[in-house]
């Protein structure tokens, strides 16, 4: 069976259903909300940074399934990785992350939490 | 001709899309409609056997084409009980209404400086206008709905005053399918000496317009929601105002003479329309215009009404459903829902893979859904001619479905 057929699979189902670094970081450096004005989403991202390093992650808010499960995906990625990297990260590497069908409509939703990322990296700090 | 189930099925026929999309279910006729072949035909029949421009040449097929775009004109002028005259041809309602906003300006009152809106208007009809008060260093107001999805017409008459230079306001809501009281409104409006324009979008094909019965100043429309082509859409305006309206585009065909440093504006219409036309598609709406009254406009009505009642009834099955539609003896044709906290393009996207076709999202009305608490929008069906009760059964089972696998 074709796996780009369906997207709304049980695996990618059970994805959604439970996100993985969904929630709050309690003691974030960076912190920063990305809206899809055209979707009505908003997707916030927690980071903490470490001598360039990003030693945790977490996202929350509300979106499609696509949005949902990309960002579950991308945010395991980013855990460790220098910010720089993170930073150099291209939307092309985000679809690398799920083996499904990414139609250019859904490109948005599929690449909003990289969008996030970079932002909160970018104008996320938190200034204590 | 009253339509039924089985009329409903017959007339699918009339639709090639179908023939190249095999059991597609297409419920997003307010976003776009399918066009029947006798339109198609027309299109192609202009391209293949009168095609030339039209206002311009002096030989026998310009003059085939003149009479074939004049014709078409004087359908539309007809169907509305409009003068001929009275109709500007633009690309959509969105085009219409800038047009409005691009020229009204300059013949307003410098004592007015508001104006009217509601909060069920389209983008179309809102932003052209915020634009325009910020030029023009005037007000909007926005008329309110009420919890029923119907306006606050105690509203409305707070906010028409004096002080109104244009009210311009949706006649069916493209997201609640609320029917407004128009002429309410554009009696009020008259009552206040204001401009008043009615955005017909989503009324024009199933609801008759009378414009001089209504005496409002405008009315806008698009032939692609009305089963004619894209690209061609309508503005109607009074012979009087149209008149005294500064041109909306420059160019040819919209003057009567030029010379260096200065030009003379061609009359109504064609003052409004510079540059070649969308001929062929001008003539695809006129035969639009046909198909929809050979069936008649009330018929069209009552069996959108018979789909709405069967809808809505039958949507109250699906758990978690949230309905955002005033009722059946007040709404036409349009029925937005949410599914528990679904996102609306999650349930766009399984109901596509199940071959039915909705809207999902904003439907250009983001600050309705700020309003409803609902940022991602709602999903929604709209009904044609074509669609049956045995489609809305099979919406029902996959929504059931999804609220099981999503909800």
């Amino acid at each position: 069976m074709d796996k780009k057929k369906s997207l709304y699979n049980e695996k990618i189902l059970e994805l959604w259903r439970n996100p993985k670094n969904f929630g709050e970081l309690e003691n974030p450096t960076h912190e920063h909300a990305e809206e899809n004005t055209i979707c009505g989403d908003e997707m916030w991202i927690h980071l903490r940074v470490e001598n360039g390093i990003i030693k945790d992650a977490r996202f929350f808010g509300a979106g499609c399934l696509v949005c949902i499960i990309f960002a579950s995906e991308l945010i395991e990625k980013i855990k460790g990785m220098k910010t720089e990297q993170v930073l150099k990260l291209k939307n092309e590497d985000i679809l690398k992350l799920l083996d499904i069908k990414i139609t250019p409509l859904k490109m948005r939703c599929a690449c909003l939490s990289l969008d996030a990322v970079q932002n909160c990296l970018k104008k996320g700090k938190i200034k204590n | 001709m009253k339509i039924n189930n089985k009329i409903a099925k017959k007339l699918r026929k009339d639709f090639p899309i179908f023939k190249n999309n095999k059991g597609m279910i297409y419920l997003d006729n307010a976003a776009t409609s399918q066009r029947p072949k006798q339109v198609i035909k027309a299109v192609t029949d202009f391209y293949e056997k009168d095609n030339a421009n039209v206002g311009r040449g002096l030989y026998t097929l310009a003059e085939k084409a003149m009479a074939d775009y004049d014709n078409a004109r004087k359908t539309i002028a007809d169907f509305i009980n409009a003068d001929a005259k009275e109709i500007i041809f633009t690309k959509n309602t969105t085009e219409s209404l800038n047009l409005l906003s691009y020229t009204l300006s300059s013949i307003l009152s410098k004592k007015k400086d508001e104006i009217v809106l509601t909060e069920m208007e389209h983008h179309s009809n809102l932003v052209p206008w915020q634009y325009f008060a910020k030029k023009n260093k005037m007000k909007l107001k926005i008329i309110r709905i009420k919890e029923d999805f119907t306006l606050d017409m105690e509203d409305a008459k707070q906010k028409i005053t004096d002080k109104t230079a244009i009210i311009s306001v949706t006649h069916v809501s493209n997201v609640l399918g609320t029917i407004n009281q128009i002429d309410e409104i554009i009696k009020l409006g008259k009552s206040h000496d204001a401009i008043t324009i009615i955005d017909a979008a989503q009324s024009i094909s199933k609801i008759k317009i009378d414009v001089k019965k209504l005496d409002c100043d405008f009315l806008a429309f698009s032939s692609h929601k009305m089963l004619g082509p894209t690209g061609i859409g309508v503005l109607y305006g009074k012979k009087e105002i149209l008149e005294k309206m500064p041109p909306f585009n420059f160019g040819g065909g919209m003057i009567k003479r030029v010379e260096w440093g200065s030009a003379e504006w061609a009359d109504i219409p064609e003052k409004f329309e510079a540059g070649t036309q969308n001929i062929a598609e001008s003539i695809g709406l006129g035969e639009a215009i046909k198909y929809l009254e050979k069936i008649g406009l009330e018929n069209i009505a009552d069996w959108e009404r018979q789909l709405t009642n069967y809808a809505l009834e039958k949507l109250k099955e699906v758990p978690q459903i949230k309905i955002y539609n005033p009722g059946l003896d007040k709404s036409a044709g349009i029925i937005s829902f949410s599914l528990g906290k679904i996102h609306p393009h999650d349930v766009s996207a399984l109901l596509d893979e199940k071959g039915i076709v909705i809207r999902a999202g904003h439907c250009c009305a983001m600050p309705l859904m700020k309003k409803l608490g609902i940022p991602q929008g709602v999903s929604r069906i709209s009904f044609s001619i074509f669609n049956t009760f045995e489609e809305i059964d099979k919406l029902i089972d996959v929504l059931k479905e999804i609220e099981v696998k999503l909800g």
